[in-house]
């Protein structure tokens, strides 16, 4: 929102105040400031120009003028404005000046000098007003500095608008310059107005809806005559954005823009019956708002409408049936307050913000709207004399504004700003923003003032907040807080995160990715995979994800898909929460925090089932839980598994996620060149599961014997059953069996492959005789033999 | 024999200065030296020999066993010094081959931003905490003061689920929870990934991570307020800032500020990273409200407390000036692997 200090000078003295301070002392103790912008300097320094003299130069659209500017002689300037004459008072910019980025010098034109120009209200950033060279209403002595004339210099002050979102008082140049006021410690200008109202046609308003219209209040009024703004109207409305209409239009305007209501003139020949009604639309109710654009009403819709018909959507915008035209010579002037929500409600669905809408939305002090239909009366019996109010000041107020009083004590204010006022110091900050207070034995009975009372103030800590902001905050020193030592945390949950990263990254050698909580619907839909059971987004961002993730996989394909043409190897991992619908749907969703484990590359050879295990058993090593056991088969069905190389990981017995690589109808169907494995963990169920404690024995006192079989067997037979079959033999004196290798060829046999295992045997009180490992090896190949048909490879 | 020992002498010693490797050393000491060697040979003829020169053939072994001890010890040494000169002397040493290291990954900058502010704030006592993406109104809203009819409950800022559930918008409702878990007093932090509905560009994301801190105590003073955020952020951005507390509203928090730091890049004076303001927004905190107290089933005539919020994504962005915020969940190598550990 734009603030033009020129305007807040007409409600606060601003003489004497660095206007650069004042800005950062409101960004400190108000609301945030985005820029200080100083208008005018330039177009001030012009002066009255008299022309003397107009000839049109033949065969151009330009004319050669002399102009007195106060100077000895006159001045020739060529101009090219249609509406140029002799016998006009004009701006006149004189060679060597600045116009923005313009700088004027004298010149030849067609053969003619210049010098000078003749400028244009918009050229001299006045208005919008480009149609033809500025010409002054009141002539004055040639010469004369323009800025002299006219406010033309003008500082504006940028508000963001977010930062006054809770204070419904600040929306208009009045409400602004009540905090001005406060903070440089000068009064307030009262507003001094006086209306003649009269009976003549009394108008007559309903609130239907109450709940939704706060007060209505409408005044008559006649022998307006629509006409162009004066200057001094046109440029403060310029400078804060608003394009000069006309008068009337332009009084509502100026009138929202100064004290925060939003006004709506209506053209009275178009209100019909002599009533008003504020009732809600019908559904599916048509309605053509004045930018001429058909609406479609619902029932929570507020509208305004006369005896037959709407008029205006309330609080947004007017309807085209009853705008002012030029012919408009009577006004029926609206000033209501209506409920925040419902305004914004409409306002949101239609897509239709206005300024009106955008103060609405604030919830208005209802007092205001009183003041605001006076002051738009003042204003336009200024700008038309002739002007006649022809009714009473129409109002329907069914509840007046309740002003909260909230009981303040001295001492909260101390401890919550952590410093200490001087009582009368308190008292003043609250008086000079408009609270009332009456002191009592420990502290002050404080009556919030109608304009805060709406939505922003209820409570002594929202005092405590007026209080801290008129001292500064930066005037409070900082202080240590007092705080309680305490157990330290123990923050299982992130450590064991962070352990898994660990490995992951420094051991495992993987990337860590951040993927959507939702899910890729356009790769769920290739691979065939779109879940039946999710929870699904109310209004999702687009189509492509239109519900919660309930596994990583698909999205950590979908970053393969990504990499896939520049990385040959892609290798990552993600913790994050997936999402499983709840049986209640009260309840929230089951929302695991899961592993997610992608490793893809390009190498025909590479065994990835056997890679990811690695990964997934040194990870369990790692993190204290001891490597997951594999069981193979049975994962549950996912479209992308591959639907014989998969394994069920469990800790402890429990089944906490699964491993396999990436069916190959998958990959196809994504296009991939790569191979690729995943391995999705419950992490929160693997921590819950028993950490590995550790344990030592002393070293051994005698040796360890080691013996290599290399065993020949049928493909069929799983390595984890030769291991059982040699480990079985004797549990005691057989410490471990460690895998070497694996190998096939064809003098070994079409169908057989031969594991090679290395056993290492001890007995902790003696040396082992060799006959007694013999005799062990002996056992071993019988029981290799007997539960593995397993053969020595010869 | 005298004959035979220097024949077997000079044999040998012409054998081993000959030799080459350690190997054929070590054969030639076994072969000459060892208990069935051609020395032990010969030595097994001392039974023929008269007894009177018996002494002289022995010292006569002896100095040829010793001779060739010599010989051999010798050559054992040059050819080891041989062996060590040629591999210190490898002129075609190339220090610049690639060479083959152990795959090293990286963490998501974002997790290592979110670690380093886990840290500053475990090493002052703060519980490190978790809580749910999918939320209930109630939490996200309710709790937090924030009314029905506040602009932040529309469809415009917040994805709702078709089950009632939403995506939280903030991390704040983690003060409940948080609060009821602890009761008071106690201080805790909590990241995590927050949603808005919102269109993505360069700066916009609907997805986006913040993290949380909150601190209840029996006092606490906007006083107290100030000291902990800039011995917060001292630590976290590891030396010295300037901050200062500006109005904010926000509906939680009372009174509620908007937290600035010095503009790091010009050190307060202006220029175009504060848009000429010396400032940089950083932070919302505040006062804990009395009504948020409540929900989290505090009297608020007993407790208090400090909160705030913050950006993590833009933290992170602003530490490694990352220039598009879309980066952060695209899950692009090119992107990830420029924040390699070490």
């Amino acid at each position: 929102m734009l603030i033009s200090c020129n305007w807040l000078a007409r409600h606060v003295d601003l003489d004497g105040v660095d206007l650069d301070e004042l800005g950062n002392r409101f960004t400190l103790n108000v609301a945030e400031l985005e820029g200080v912008h100083r208008l005018g300097q330039d177009a001030a320094q012009c002066v009255v120009g008299y022309v003397l003299e107009a000839a049109h130069i033949d065969g151009t659209h330009l004319h050669l003028c002399q102009v007195d500017t106060g100077d000895s002689d006159p001045r020739q300037i060529i101009c090219g404005a249609p509406n140029i004459a002799a016998g006009q008072s004009v701006p006149v910019v004189l060679p060597g000046m600045q116009l923005g980025d313009l700088k004027i010098e004298e010149r030849t034109v067609r053969g003619h000098l210049s010098q000078g120009m003749i400028a244009s209200e918009a050229e001299l950033g006045l208005s919008e007003d480009n149609d033809g060279i500025m010409v002054l209403a009141d002539p004055a002595q040639p010469g004369t500095v323009l800025g002299d004339l006219f406010p033309i210099e003008d500082v504006l002050f940028e508000i963001d608008n977010k930062s006054l979102t809770h204070r419904p008082d600040c929306w208009g140049h009045r409400g602004i310059a009540r905090e001005v006021a406060a903070l440089i410690g000068r009064p307030l200008k009262p507003q001094s107005q006086r209306i003649e109202y009269t009976d003549e046609t009394p108008i007559d308003i309903r609130i239907q809806a109450p709940e939704a219209c706060y007060r209505y209040t409408a005044v008559t009024m006649d022998q307006v005559s629509v006409a162009p703004s004066p200057l001094w109207l046109k440029i403060l409305l310029h400078r804060v954005g608003i394009r000069s209409i006309n008068n009337a239009v332009d009084a509502t305007n100026f009138v929202m823009l100064d004290l925060g209501n939003p006004l709506h003139a209506f053209d009275a020949r178009q209100i019909t019956g002599n009533c008003i009604t504020v009732r809600h639309a019908k559904d599916g109710e048509q309605f053509t708002t004045l930018d001429e654009t058909d609406r479609q009403l619902t029932q929570s819709d507020l509208l305004i409408a006369d005896g037959e018909r709407g008029v205006a959507l309330a609080g947004i915008m007017g309807g085209l049936n009853s705008e002012i035209k030029d012919d408009t010579t009577a006004i029926v002037l609206e000033s209501a307050t209506f409920n925040a929500s419902t305004v914004r409600m409409t306002s949101s669905r239609l897509g239709l913000r206005t300024d009106s809408s955008a103060r609405f939305e604030k919830s208005l002090d209802p007092n205001l709207a009183e003041d605001a239909s006076t002051a738009f009366c003042v204003l336009l019996k200024e700008l038309c004399p002739e002007l006649r109010i022809t009714s009473a000041f129409m109002d329907r107020f069914p509840q007046p504004v309740e002003q909260p009083i909230i009981d303040l004590s001295y001492d909260l204010v101390h401890r919550r700003l952590g410093t200490t006022l001087p009582e009368d110091t308190i008292d003043n900050y609250l008086t000079r923003l408009g609270f009332q207070i009456e002191k009592h034995d420990h502290g002050l009975r404080v009556t919030v003032p109608t304009w805060r009372a709406t939505k922003d103030i209820g409570i002594a800590a929202d005092l405590v907040e007026e209080i801290g902001r008129s001292y500064g905050y930066d005037n409070i020193a900082p202080t240590p807080p007092a705080v309680t030592l305490a157990k330290p945390a123990e923050n299982k949950q992130k450590e064991f995160e962070r352990a898994i990263r660990s490995y992951l990254t420094q051991g495992a050698g993987l990337d860590e990715v951040l993927t959507y909580s939702f899910d890729n619907e356009p790769l769920l839909e290739k691979i065939k995979s779109v879940p039946e059971k999710r929870l699904f987004l109310a209004n999702a961002i687009s189509a492509e994800m239109p519900a919660m993730r309930t596994s990583l996989a698909p999205n950590l394909l979908g970053a393969l898909v990504k990499n896939e043409r520049r990385f040959d190897s892609v290798n990552l991992f993600e913790i994050g929460r997936i999402f499983q619908p709840a049986d209640d749907a009260k309840d929230l969703p089951q929302q695991p925090t899961t592993l997610g484990i992608l490793i893809a590359n390009k190498s025909e050879s590479s065994d990835l089932f056997q890679h990811a295990k690695g990964i997934v058993l040194g990870l369990g090593i790692a993190i204290d839980r001891g490597q997951p056991e594999l069981t193979q088969g049975g994962v549950s069905e996912r479209p992308w598994v591959h639907p014989i190389r998969q394994a069920r990981l469990s800790a402890d017995g429990i089944q906490i996620g699964y491993l396999a690589e990436i069916h190959p109808l998958t990959l196809n169907q994504l296009d991939l060149g790569h191979q690729a494995a995943v391995i999705e963990i419950n992490i929160d169920a693997w921590r819950e599961r028993r950490v590995q404690e550790l344990s030592y024995s002393a070293l051994p006192k005698f040796p360890s014997v080691y013996r290599d079989f290399a065993v020949v067997v049928e493909e069929s037979v799983r390595a984890d059953d030769v291991r059982q079959a040699i480990a079985c033999v004797d549990a005691e004196l057989i410490r471990n069996v460690s895998f070497q290798s694996i190998f096939r060829s064809p003098e070994l046999g079409k169908g057989l492959k031969c594991l090679a295992w290395s056993m290492t045997v001890r007995h902790d009180g003696r040396t082992l005789t060799d006959s007694e490992v013999r005799d062990l090896e002996d056992r071993v190949w019988r029981s290799l033999a007997d539960r593995v048909s397993g053969k020595q490879r010869t | 024999m005298i004959e035979q020992l220097n024949a077997l002498e000079t044999e040998a010693l012409s054998a081993v200065e000959k030799a080459a490797e350690e190997t054929t050393v070590r054969e030639l000491e076994v072969h000459y030296l060892g208990k069935k060697g051609a020395l032990t040979a010969i030595l097994r003829g001392m039974r023929d020999v008269p007894n009177e020169q018996r002494p002289i053939v022995g010292q006569r072994v002896n100095e040829v066993r010793a001779s060739l001890q010599a010989a051999i010890d010798t050559q054992r040494t040059s050819i080891e010094t041989a062996r060590i000169e040629a591999l210190c002397n490898d002129p075609h040493f190339d220090a610049t081959l690639p060479s083959d290291r152990p795959k090293v990954g990286a963490l998501h900058p974002l997790t290592k931003i979110t670690y380093h502010i886990e840290d500053v704030f475990r090493a002052m006592g703060f519980h490190l905490l978790d809580y749910p993406e999918v939320e209930s109104e109630y939490f996200n809203f309710e709790a937090l003061n924030i009314p029905a009819d506040h602009p932040a409950r529309d469809m415009q800022d917040t994805f709702w689920l078709k089950n009632g559930h939403l995506l939280r918008t903030h991390t704040s409702p983690g003060q409940i929870r948080a609060m009821r878990t602890f009761q008071a007093p106690f201080r805790a932090i909590f990241p995590g990934k927050v949603f808005r509905f919102e269109k993505i560009d360069a700066s916009h994301e609907h997805t986006f991570h913040q993290v949380e801190g909150l601190m209840i105590e029996r006092e606490i003073s906007v006083s107290n307020l100030i000291y902990s955020m800039k011995t917060l952020l001292d630590a976290i951005f590891e030396r010295e800032v300037t901050i200062r507390l500006r109005p904010g509203y926000f509906p939680f928090v009372e009174p509620g500020f908007e937290l600035d730091i010095q503009c790091q890049v010009c050190g307060g004076s202006g220029c175009s990273v504060c848009k000429q303001s010396g400032w940089l927004e950083l932070l919302p905190c505040g006062l804990v409200h009395p009504e948020v107290l409540r929900h989290g089933g505090l009297d608020p005539n007993e407790w208090s407390g400090w909160a705030f919020g913050l950006g993590l994504s833009r933290l992170m962005m602003m530490k490694y000036q990352v220039e598009d915020i879309r980066h952060i969940m695209a899950g692009d190598l090119r992107f990830i692997s420029q924040f390699r550990q070490g």
